[in-house]
C-alpha cells in the first residue's frame, strides 16, 4: 500500500525538478555551495569520556520510548531476512 | 585458476571518546545501550560534535605507515553513506572521502584510507540491537584486488594487522579481531563481495569457500553474478545477503553538519616525525643493519616491543648473538609463560649483562637460559640470579675430578662406549652434570670425557 | 502591539505582575482559544510549578535572567526534555524528547518558561500550516485563512496572545512567512548564529531557529538569549553573544535601504501596494532608498526545493521505526512523502550532477548576487510573501504552494538574516515587510524593524 501511495505522489515530486531544469538551462556552470559559510578543521580534542552517571537518565528515557526491548536493554528489531 | 582478491579492512581506533560524541569507546563488559547518548543513538535533532582530532591523526599515521600519499591542501568531506540496516541509528554511516591514497604492503597495493564511524551491534538471528559500539572511530583500508590465492590473502591480513598493532593507534583488545569485507572474482565470473568477516581465519575460510563455490558454478556452465554475500562463521559458508543489484546506491552527500577537513603538509610532517617505523620496513632494516637472517628478523619484529628491546640490546653486545638468543631463547620463555613483549619488565641492560656473561664463558648458554627465565619472572641483576641459582663456571680441577669420578663409578658405560656404543658417552656426561650440579658446559664435558676415554684406550698405540 | 514585551518585563520586575499570574493567564487563554486556533499541540504541565519557583526567587531578591518569567511557545521540531517533539507528524506522535535542545537550555537558563509545544507543518514541510497531523492552525489575525507556515502554531500563538514569545524555525521562510500572514514580528537569524543542536532537521544547511514576537523588542531579546557559539556543534559561526535589545531605538537616518524591481515582478498588486507604502515611510524616516539588481532571484525557488529535498531525504533516514516512533514513509503526510521521494530521486548517482549539484551552483549564484547587493546597502527591503494567504481548506497544487516561498528562500540560500514586521493590511489581512540584512547584520535589520514599528 505504501508503494502505491509513493507512485501517486511521484509525479508531483518531479514537477519542481522540471521547472528547475527550465529555469537554469542557460545558466553558466558555477562552483557548488554546500555550506552557508565555509570553515575547515573544526575538530575537538579527545579526552575523558562522559560519566555513566551522566548517561543513565538518557538510557532510561531511550528504552522507554523504544517500540520493543529485551530485559537486558537491547532494542528488539526484525530478524535479518538472509539468516532465514 | 586465476583469481583476484581484495579487501576493505576496518579497525577501531584507540581514542577515549567516540568520533562525534563524548561517550566512551570501551564497550567491553558494558551492558547493552549504556555507552550511548542522543548523538550516537540517532535521536531526533541530535547533531554530531566536531570530529575527534585524535582519530584523524591516527588515521593519517596508519596511512603513512602503509606508504600512502596523504591528501593534502584539499577539502576532505565527511560524507553520509545512506543505507538501511538495524545497526545504523541514523540510516547513514559517516565516512570521509579518502584521506590517503596509493600505498603498498607486501606487494598488495593500498587504494585508499578512510575515516569512518562504527555502527552499533545487531544480531541478525535474534534481532537485538545494542548501540554501545555506534560511533567508535574506525580506519578503513581499501586494497586493490591484488591477492591471487586464499593463502596470499591471509598472509596480507596478518601483515596488515601487525602494522596496525605496531602503530599503537588501534584498540589493542581488538587485536586480530579485525573486520573485513572481501571481494573475490575468478576468471570468467563477476565480482562477489563478502561481508561479515571478523577474523583472519574467517577471511581465509570465507575466501576458500567462495572460490570453491564460484568454481563449481562455472564448471557447471553457470554464471557467477555480481552480488553481496554474508559469511556465516558458525557454518563456515557464505549466504546471499542482498538482491543482485548492479551496485547499491549510497547517495553520498557531504554531511551538512560537519565542516570538511584540510590536512596541510605541516601536519603530515609532524605526524611522520613521531611515527612508528612500520614492521615490514623495520624487518628489512634489521637485516641490513645488524647482518641477521631475514627469518630471525621476522620473529623479532613480530611485536613492536620485542624489536625495540632487541635494538636496545644489540647496541651494546654482539647483534648476531642477541638475535639468536631472541629467536631461540627469549621467544621460547615468553611463549611458555604466555607473555607479550610489552609485558617484559627487565631492563635492556640486564640482558646485555647476561649475554656478556655467556660470551665471556662465565655461564654456559644453558645456564644463561635459566637466568633468562628468572629475569623474565622477577627482574634482577643476572649475576645475582646466577649466584642465587648456584650457577657459574666450575673450576677445571673440580671438573676433572668429577670426570674421573664418573668414569671410575660407571665402568660398564665406559666399556659400552669403548665397544662402540656412542650413546654411552651421553650417559656419562649426564653423570658429570649431576656431580657438578649443572655448572659445567655440556659441550666441554663431552670433549673432556672423549679425550679422557679415547686417550686412555689409545695409550698403547 | 508596540512594546508589549518590554512593558510586561518591566511589570514583572516591578512586582506589578506576578510570574504565576502571567503563566496562568497564558494557560487560560490557550485553554479558551486553542480549540479554535489549534496553535498548541501540547501544554507544559510543569509551567505553573516553574513559575512558582521563579516567583520565590524573585521574592528572595534574586536577579532573574533576561526572560524573567515570560511564557515561551516552542515549535514542535525542537526537543524539550519530557515534552513531545512530534514535528506534527504521526511518525513522532509519541516521541517524548529525551534531552533539551541547546536553545531550550539557554531559554531555561534565562528564566523563560516553556509554556507548550506549538503546531506546525509536518516536519516543517509546508507554507500554510495545513499539513500538520494534528490538524491545521487558524489565523487569529484573519480568521478562516491560513496562518502561513511552517511555524504556523508559533505565529498564531503570538497573534492570539496565547504566550509572550515563541521559537520557530526557518529553512525557506518558515518564520517570516507566518509572521507576515499573522501580522507579527519574526526574525530568521544569520545561518550559524543560533545553535541547532536538538532541532529536528528539515534541511541542515538551511535550517535556523529564530524568534516570533508581538514586538521587535521581544524578538531581539529572545534572539539575544539563544544566539552565540556552541562548542558542541561543528557547523556554527564562531560568534560570542550579541547585544541587541538595548540598541534598538537608534533612528535610521542616513541608512541605505535597497529595493529591487524584481520584487514587484513576483508579487501580487495589492501586497505590493502595502509594501510600497512601507518603503515610502522608511524614506520619510530618513533612509536613503537605493535600487539593487537581483536578476536571478526567482531561480532560488526551484533550487531550494531540490537542495532541501536531498537533505531532508538524508535527515529522515533515522525515522525507521526501530528505535522510536514509526517508519516515516508508512505514516507521513503527502507533502513529506513527496519531498522524500524527490530527494531520493535527485540524489541518485546518475542524477546527482544534473540536479543536486546544479542546484548547489544556483545557490552560489543567488548568494553572490545578494552579497554583492548588500555591499552597496545596509539592508534590502521588500515583501515577505508574494501573495495573500488562502482560505483554509482551499486545495492548492504543490507548485502553487511552493510559490509562497519565492521571496524568502533566497535569504536561506545565502545564509543571511531577515526580519518581518507588519506593514499594513489588504482587506483586513496582514502583510509583512521583509528586511534582509548581511551576514550577522541583525543589528541593522532590527533597527529598521524597530523604526518602522515605532512610526506606526
Amino acid at each position: 500500500m505504501a508503494e502505491r501511495r509513493e507512485d501517486e505522489v511521484e509525479l508531483s515530486a518531479e514537477e519542481i525538478i522540471k521547472s528547475f531544469v527550465e529555469a537554469t538551462k542557460d545558466m553558466p556552470s558555477e562552483v557548488e555551495t554546500y555550506y552557508s559559510h565555509e570553515a575547515y578543521n573544526v575538530l575537538r580534542p579527545d579526552g575523558e569520556p562522559s560519566s555513566e552517571e551522566a548517561r543513565r537518565d538518557f538510557r532510561r528515557r531511550f528504552l522507554a520510548i523504544a517500540p520493543s526491548t529485551d530485559e537486558d536493554g537491547n532494542i528488539r528489531v526484525e530478524v535479518a531476512r538472509w539468516t532465514r | 585458476m586465476k583469481m583476484m582478491i581484495g579487501f576493505e579492512v576496518h579497525q577501531q581506533l584507540a581514542t577515549k571518546r567516540k568520533m562525534y560524541c563524548d561517550c566512551p569507546t570501551d564497550y567491553r563488559d558494558a551492558p547493552p545501550n549504556t555507552n550511548i547518548c542522543p548523538i550516537c543513538a540517532g535521536l531526533p535533532g541530535a547533531k554530531p560534535l566536531p570530529p575527534n582530532e585524535q582519530a584523524v591523526d591516527a588515521a593519517i599515521e596508519i596511512a603513512l605507515m602503509l606508504g600512502c600519499e596523504i591528501v593534502v591542501d584539499r577539502p576532505i568531506y565527511i560524507q553520509r553513506k545512506h543505507y538501511d540496516y538495524p545497526d545504523l541509528p541514523s540510516g547513514y554511516q559517516r565516512t570521509s572521502s579518502p584521506i590517503a591514497v596509493g600505498g603498498e604492503l607486501g606487494g598488495v597495493r593500498i587504494r585508499e584510507v578512510h575515516l569512518e564511524e562504527d555502527p552499533g551491534q545487531y544480531d541478525p538471528t535474534s534481532g537485538l540491537v545494542d548501540f554501545n559500539r555506534s560511533g567508535v572511530p574506525l580506519v578503513e583500508i581499501v586494497t586493490e584486488p591484488d591477492m591471487r590465492s586464499p593463502e596470499e590473502a591471509r598472509r596480507f591480513l596478518r601483515q596488515l594487522v601487525r602494522v596496525l598493532e605496531y602503530s599503537g593507534k588501534v584498540r589493542p583488545e581488538a587485536g586480530g579481531a579485525m573486520r573485513a569485507d572481501t571481494n573475490i572474482s575468478i576468471e570468467g565470473g563477476a565480482r562477489v563481495e563478502v561481508k561479515n568477516i571478523n577474523s583472519i581465519k574467517g577471511a581465509y575460510r570465507a575466501i576458500k569457500f567462495e572460490v570453491m563455490r564460484q568454481k563449481a558454478k562455472l564448471d557447471r556452465g553457470e554464471t557467477v553474478t555480481r552480488e553481496t554475500r554474508a559469511y556465516l562463521e558458525s557454518q563456515r559458508i557464505t549466504m546471499p545477503m542482498r538482491a543482485k543489484e548492479l551496485e547499491e546506491d549510497y547517495r553520498y552527500i557531504p554531511d551538512p553538519d560537519i565542516f570538511p577537513l584540510i590536512i596541510d603538509r605541516a601536519r603530515v610532517e609532524r605526524i611522520r616525525a613521531s611515527m612508528v617505523e612500520p614492521p615490514h620496513l623495520r624487518e628489512r632494516r634489521l637485516v641490513e643493519q645488524y647482518g641477521i637472517e631475514p627469518s630471525t628478523a621476522s620473529v623479532i619484529v613480530s611485536e613492536r616491543e620485542l624489536a625495540d628491546l632487541f635494538e636496545a640490546i644489540a647496541a651494546s653486545v654482539d647483534p648476531k648473538l642477541t638475535a639468536s638468543w631472541f629467536r631461540t631463547k627469549l621467544k621460547k620463555v615468553l611463549n611458555y609463560m604466555k607473555l607479550r613483549a610489552a609485558e617484559v619488565r627487565f631492563t635492556p641492560g640486564q640482558m646485555v649483562e647476561l649475554l656478556r656473561m655467556v660470551k665471556e664463558g662465565e655461564v654456559t648458554p644453558e645456564q644463561g637460559e635459566l637466568v633468562l627465565r628468572e629475569l623474565v619472572k622477577k627482574p634482577d641483576g643476572p649475576r645475582l640470579i646466577a649466584q642465587r641459582l648456584g650457577l657459574g663456571r666450575i673450576e677445571s680441577a673440580e671438573l676433572r675430578a668429577a670426570i674421573e669420578q664418573a668414569i671410575k663409578t660407571n665402568q660398564e658405560a665406559v666399556r659400552d662406549y669403548l665397544a662402540g656404543k656412542r650413546e654411552a658417552l651421553h650417559f656419562l656426561a649426564g653423570k658429570v652434570m649431576e656431580l657438578t650440579r649443572g655448572r659445567a658446559d655440556p659441550r666441554e664435558i663431552i670433549e673432556l670425557l672423549r679425550a679422557e676415554l679415547e686417550g686412555g684406550s689409545n695409550d698403547g698405540e | 502591539m508596540d512594546e508589549v514585551t518590554k512593558e510586561k518585563l518591566e511589570a514583572i520586575r516591578r512586582g506589578e505582575l506576578s510570574i504565576v499570574e502571567n503563566v496562568e493567564r497564558a494557560l487560560e487563554r490557550i485553554e479558551k482559544l486553542n480549540p479554535k486556533i489549534n496553535a498548541f499541540i501540547e501544554v507544559n504541565p510543569e509551567a505553573r510549578a516553574q513559575a512558582e519557583e521563579l516567583e520565590r526567587k524573585l521574592k528572595k531578591g534574586e536577579r532573574l535572567g533576561k526572560l524573567a518569567g515570560l511564557t515561551i511557545g516552542v515549535k514542535s521540531n525542537i526537543n524539550v526534555l519530557g515534552l513531545r517533539a512530534t514535528c506534527a507528524s504521526k511518525t513522532l506522535e509519541n516521541y517524548v524528547a529525551t534531552y533539551d535542545a541547546e536553545v531550550i537550555r539557554r531559554v531555561k537558563a534565562a528564566d523563560g518558561i516553556i509554556i507548550g509545544m506549538t503546531n506546525m507543518d509536518e516536519f516543517a514541510c509546508g507554507s500554510s500550516g495545513e499539513t500538520s497531523a494534528f490538524g491545521p492552525t487558524d489565523n487569529p489575525a484573519a480568521l478562516g485563512h491560513i496562518p502561513g507556515g511552517s511555524s504556523s502554531g508559533s505565529a498564531a500563538a503570538i497573534a492570539a496572545g496565547m504566550c509572550d514569545l515563541c521559537l520557530g524555525t526557518d529553512t525557506g521562510g518558515s518564520i517570516r512567512n507566518p509572521a507576515s500572514h499573522c501580522g507579527i514580528v519574526g526574525l530568521k537569524p544569520t545561518y550559524g548564529l543560533v545553535p541547532r543542536q536538538g532541532l529536528i532537521d528539515l534541511a541542515m544547511s538551511l535550517d535556523q531557529i529564530g524568534p516570533l514576537s508581538p514586538d521587535v523588542y521581544g524578538a531581539a531579546l529572545l534572539l539575544e538569549v539563544i544566539a552565540g557559539r556552541n562548542p558542541n556543534e561543528c557547523v556554527m559561526l564562531d560568534v560570542r553573544g550579541v547585544e541587541l535589545a538595548d540598541e534598538l531605538n537608534v533612528d535610521i537616518r542616513g541608512m541605505r535601504i535597497g529595493v529591487s524591481p524584481k520584487f514587484e515582478e513576483l508579487t501580487e498588486l495589492g501586497v505590493m501596494e502595502v509594501i510600497d507604502g512601507a518603503i515610502e515611510k522608511l524614506h520619510d524616516l530618513g533612509a536613503e532608498i537605493v535600487e539593487v539588481d537581483l536578476p536571478h532571484l526567482e531561480k532560488g525557488l526551484p533550487a531550494y526545493y531540490l537542495i532541501m529535498s536531498v537533505e531532508f531525504f538524508s535527515a529522515t533516514r533515522k525515522f525507521d521505526g526501530r528505535k522510536y516512533g514509526k517508519r516515516i514513509e508508512e505514516v507521513c503526510g503527502e507533502e513529506v512523502l513527496r519531498r522524500i521521494i524527490r530527494g531520493r530521486y535527485i540524489s541518485r548517482k546518475e542524477y546527482r550532477g544534473k540536479y543536486y549539484q546544479r542546484a548547489l551552483q544556483v545557490r552560489t549564484l543567488i548568494r553572490r548576487e545578494l552579497m554583492s547587493a548588500l555591499e552597496r546597502v545596509d539592508v534590502i527591503v521588500g515583501p515577505t510573501v508574494p501573495k495573500l494567504p488562502h482560505k483554509l481548506g482551499t486545495k492548492l497544487t504543490p507548485m502553487e504552494m511552493y510559490a509562497y516561498d519565492y521571496l524568502t528562500v533566497p535569504a536561506n540560500l545565502a545564509g543571511i538574516c531577515g526580519g518581518v514586521v507588519k506593514a499594513g493590511e489588504v482587506n483586513g489581512i496582514p502583510v509583512g515587510l521583509q528586511i534582509q540584512g548581511k551576514m550577522l547584520g541583525e543589528k541593522a535589520v532590527l533597527r529598521v524593524m524597530r523604526a518602522f514599528e515605532a512610526s506606526a
